[in-house]
């Protein structure tokens, strides 16, 4: 019996030792497998655009244009004077750029991109955009896009409904319904846009005074993405919903691009149009800078400290089992590549709570008298705040929630899984 | 020993709350607003070099020197503030420790000799290029606004809330036979105090709040509901067999 135990806490501590081997040393075909977890922009490099308000040019050159119609009256005093635009006060223009700011978050988080962050000065209108090296740097210059789009007749030139009529724009790849792949933009327009279309007039009137079918079509900032007949816009449209083919292709390169780029016109239309215009002034890389060595050696001293507390508190008895959580957080780290989970400096700290809870577990295993599997069986239950949290954080659009979410719920389960078949042995001796 | 922990806690929550009204929170540089020059030399830099000529250009002030290419040859440096006097110093004294002045004089000079030989053609190449090379460092000066905490707590807020929500109806449902009502105040009163008391020692001790913080801030507000569950269930427990007992 002694024997049969003294072999099964050995093979539980070999077994701790390899997974930490292949975790922390990559000793599987010479690779680092732990180089090969995925990290988020706190650890890894990022794109960061700066942005100047365009309407200091424009107001020079509405200076100019003043100064030019200023001497154009003095020249010919009869033509009436034009009244100066009123300046907005500073309150009003913080106001629009805090719009602004909001209203480009919601772009980039429609966009997909996991992790964003916008900075505003309030005074001045600057903005600055940082994300992921490895996120489409093309969204930096869509996002600041005006975003006035309409639906217009072409002929008269007349804009039959303006960004207000927009209820919902969404894209999507139709696959199934399709022969080759294609790549839709979906807008549901509001009540008042489908009246609109119930009521216009689809004929116009050419230069020799026939009536003639008009051609209306969808524009975004004075560029014509899609045009057709009045009638057969009408006839879609009027119900509430139009549905406009951007690419059809095989291709996956061009239609993965194609997405995005739906993906992006959608965010910029469904958002509104801009109170601000922005030009791009720089987009730079940065490398974060994460000093990789102060982390480890602050694991380790926390560890040691925990490591030292339960020893001198249970003696012998501790000691194992203790020694075993360096399993656990590698064989956390190693289901982690599959499950294609980004580290950030939250899924860190996941990390850490799930190791100190399973700290807790083991301490209050050996405390008391009963078996480990009672105290387990007893303590997951505690864990359910946990879970519960780590749901809801998972469904959150932001990378670092999320990974906090993803890294606590595989905690659980690796838990589960490490504590049943190596932590009971050596708990248990 | 709990009441004298009790005790302490409020007093360093109060001296947090009274730190935080005269100074605010000490927030990192990187989430204040700040300038980033972007010195791109065009060859291998050694951090430590550029450190040692932003210690002697800008003193005291707090730098942070980060890789501004994927080929390592352009610095970006991260500070509060930086006059034109000092990007000048900044710009001549890169230009002398990496020798940038005699590699543009080679390339100037390797330009001309290429229009020498194709004389009509590079006239008007010729030309711009000398007034590129002219600027031999062009060192850009970026403007990054703050981000507020308010902000940054943005993205987080409501998914905690309603987190923080579902636990709290679980607690009440679960331990509804200690008493509700206490288990929602006593829930509520913990983490508050926890996240107060977490808030009140960083303000106090200064230490620059950046993302690691805020992690830490979330990470406590898990613990402290998973510690909450471990009471209530062995509150629970031991009514539970207080009551098998007296029957």
């Amino acid at each position: 019996m002694k024997k049969n135990n003294t072999l099964k806490i050995v093979l539980a501590m070999l077994v701790v030792v390899l997974v930490s081997l292949v975790a922390f040393g990559g000793v599987y075909q010479g690779r680092k497998l732990l180089k090969g977890n995925l990290f988020g922009s706190d650890f890894k490099a990022k794109q960061v655009a700066t942005y100047k308000v365009e309407e200091e040019k424009k107001s020079e050159e509405k200076a100019t244009d003043t100064a030019a119609d200023a001497n154009k009256q003095e020249e010919n005093s009869a033509e009436p004077t034009n009244a100066p635009e009123p300046t907005k006060t500073a309150e009003e223009k913080s106001k629009m750029y805090k719009e602004a700011k909001n209203k480009i978050e919601n772009r980039l988080r429609d966009m997909q991109v996991e992790e964003f962050l916008v900075r505003l000065n309030e005074d001045t209108g600057n903005l600055a955009i940082e994300i992921p090296n490895d996120a489409d740097v093309a969204a930096l210059y869509r996002v600041v896009n005006k975003g006035t789009a309409e639906i217009q007749n072409q002929n008269t030139k007349e804009t039959i409904i303006g960004n207000n009529g927009f209820k919902n724009i969404t894209a999507k790849l139709e696959t199934v319904n399709t022969s080759v792949p294609t790549v839709i933009i979906n807008i549901e327009f509001t009540n008042e846009a489908k009246n609109t279309f119930r009521n216009v007039n689809p004929n116009y009137k050419d230069d020799s005074g026939t009536e003639q079918e008009a051609t209306f079509a969808f524009i975004l900032n004075g560029q014509t993405l899609y045009t057709d007949s009045a009638n057969s816009f009408i006839e879609t449209a009027k119900n509430g919903n139009l549905n406009l083919n951007m690419t059809q292709t095989k291709d996956q390169e061009k239609l993965d691009k194609s997405y995005k780029e739906a993906l992006t016109l959608a965010a910029v239309i469904k958002s509104g149009e801009l109170p601000v215009a922005f030009n791009v002034e720089t987009v730079q890389y940065v490398q974060n800078e994460v000093n990789y060595k102060a982390i480890i050696v602050t694991a380790i001293v926390i560890g040691a400290i925990l490591f030292v507390i339960a020893v001198l508190k249970f003696k012998t008895k501790a000691i194992l089992p203790c020694l075993s959580l360096i399993g656990y957080v590698a064989s956390l780290l190693l289901v982690l590549i599959p499950a294609n989970v980004k580290l950030t400096w939250f899924s860190v700290m996941g990390i850490a709570i799930v190791t100190i809870i399973n700290y807790a577990i083991i301490i209050q295993s050996i405390s008391n008298d009963k078996k480990f599997m009672q105290n387990f069986v007893k303590t997951l239950s505690v864990l359910l705040p946990c879970l519960i949290a780590a749901v809801v954080f998972c469904c959150a659009p932001y990378l670092e929630l999320a990974s906090l979410g993803v890294i606590i719920f595989w905690g659980v389960i690796v838990m589960f899984v490490y504590d049943v078949l190596i932590t009971r042995v050596l708990v248990n001796k | 020993m709990k009441k004298k922990l009790c005790i302490l806690s409020i007093i360093i929550i109060i001296a947090g709350i009274v730190m935080v009204a005269v100074k605010g929170f000490n927030v990192g540089l990187e989430y204040k607003a700040h300038r980033a020059l972007v010195v791109p030399m065009g060859t291998e830099y050694s951090k430590a070099d550029i450190k040692g000529i932003t210690n002697e250009v800008f003193g005291k002030q707090k730098v942070i020197i980060k890789n501004g290419s994927i080929y390592n040859d352009t610095a970006v440096i991260e500070l509060e503030n930086a006059s034109d006097e000092q990007i000048n110093t900044l710009r001549d004294k890169v230009i002398e420790k990496y020798n940038l002045r005699a590699k543009a004089e080679e390339l100037k000079a390797e330009q001309e000799k290429a229009a020498a030989e194709n004389k009509t053609e590079n006239t008007e190449t010729t030309e711009k290029k000398e007034l590129t090379n002219d600027g031999i460092l062009k060192i850009e000066n970026l403007e990054i606004p703050r981000v507020t905490l308010l902000d940054l707590s943005k993205q987080y807020s409501w998914y905690v809330l309603v987190a923080t929500v579902i636990i709290l109806v679980y607690f009440m449902f679960e331990y509804r036979k200690l008493n509700a009502g206490m288990v929602l105040f006593k829930s509520v009163a913990l983490l508050a105090i926890s996240e107060l008391l977490y808030a009140a020692i960083i303000a106090l001790v200064r230490y620059p709040i950046d993302k690691v913080i805020i992690a830490a801030a979330v990470a406590i507000y898990i613990s402290v509901l998973t510690y909450l569950n471990f009471v209530f269930a062995k509150e629970k427990a031991e009514k539970f067999s207080k009551t098998e007992k007296s029957k």
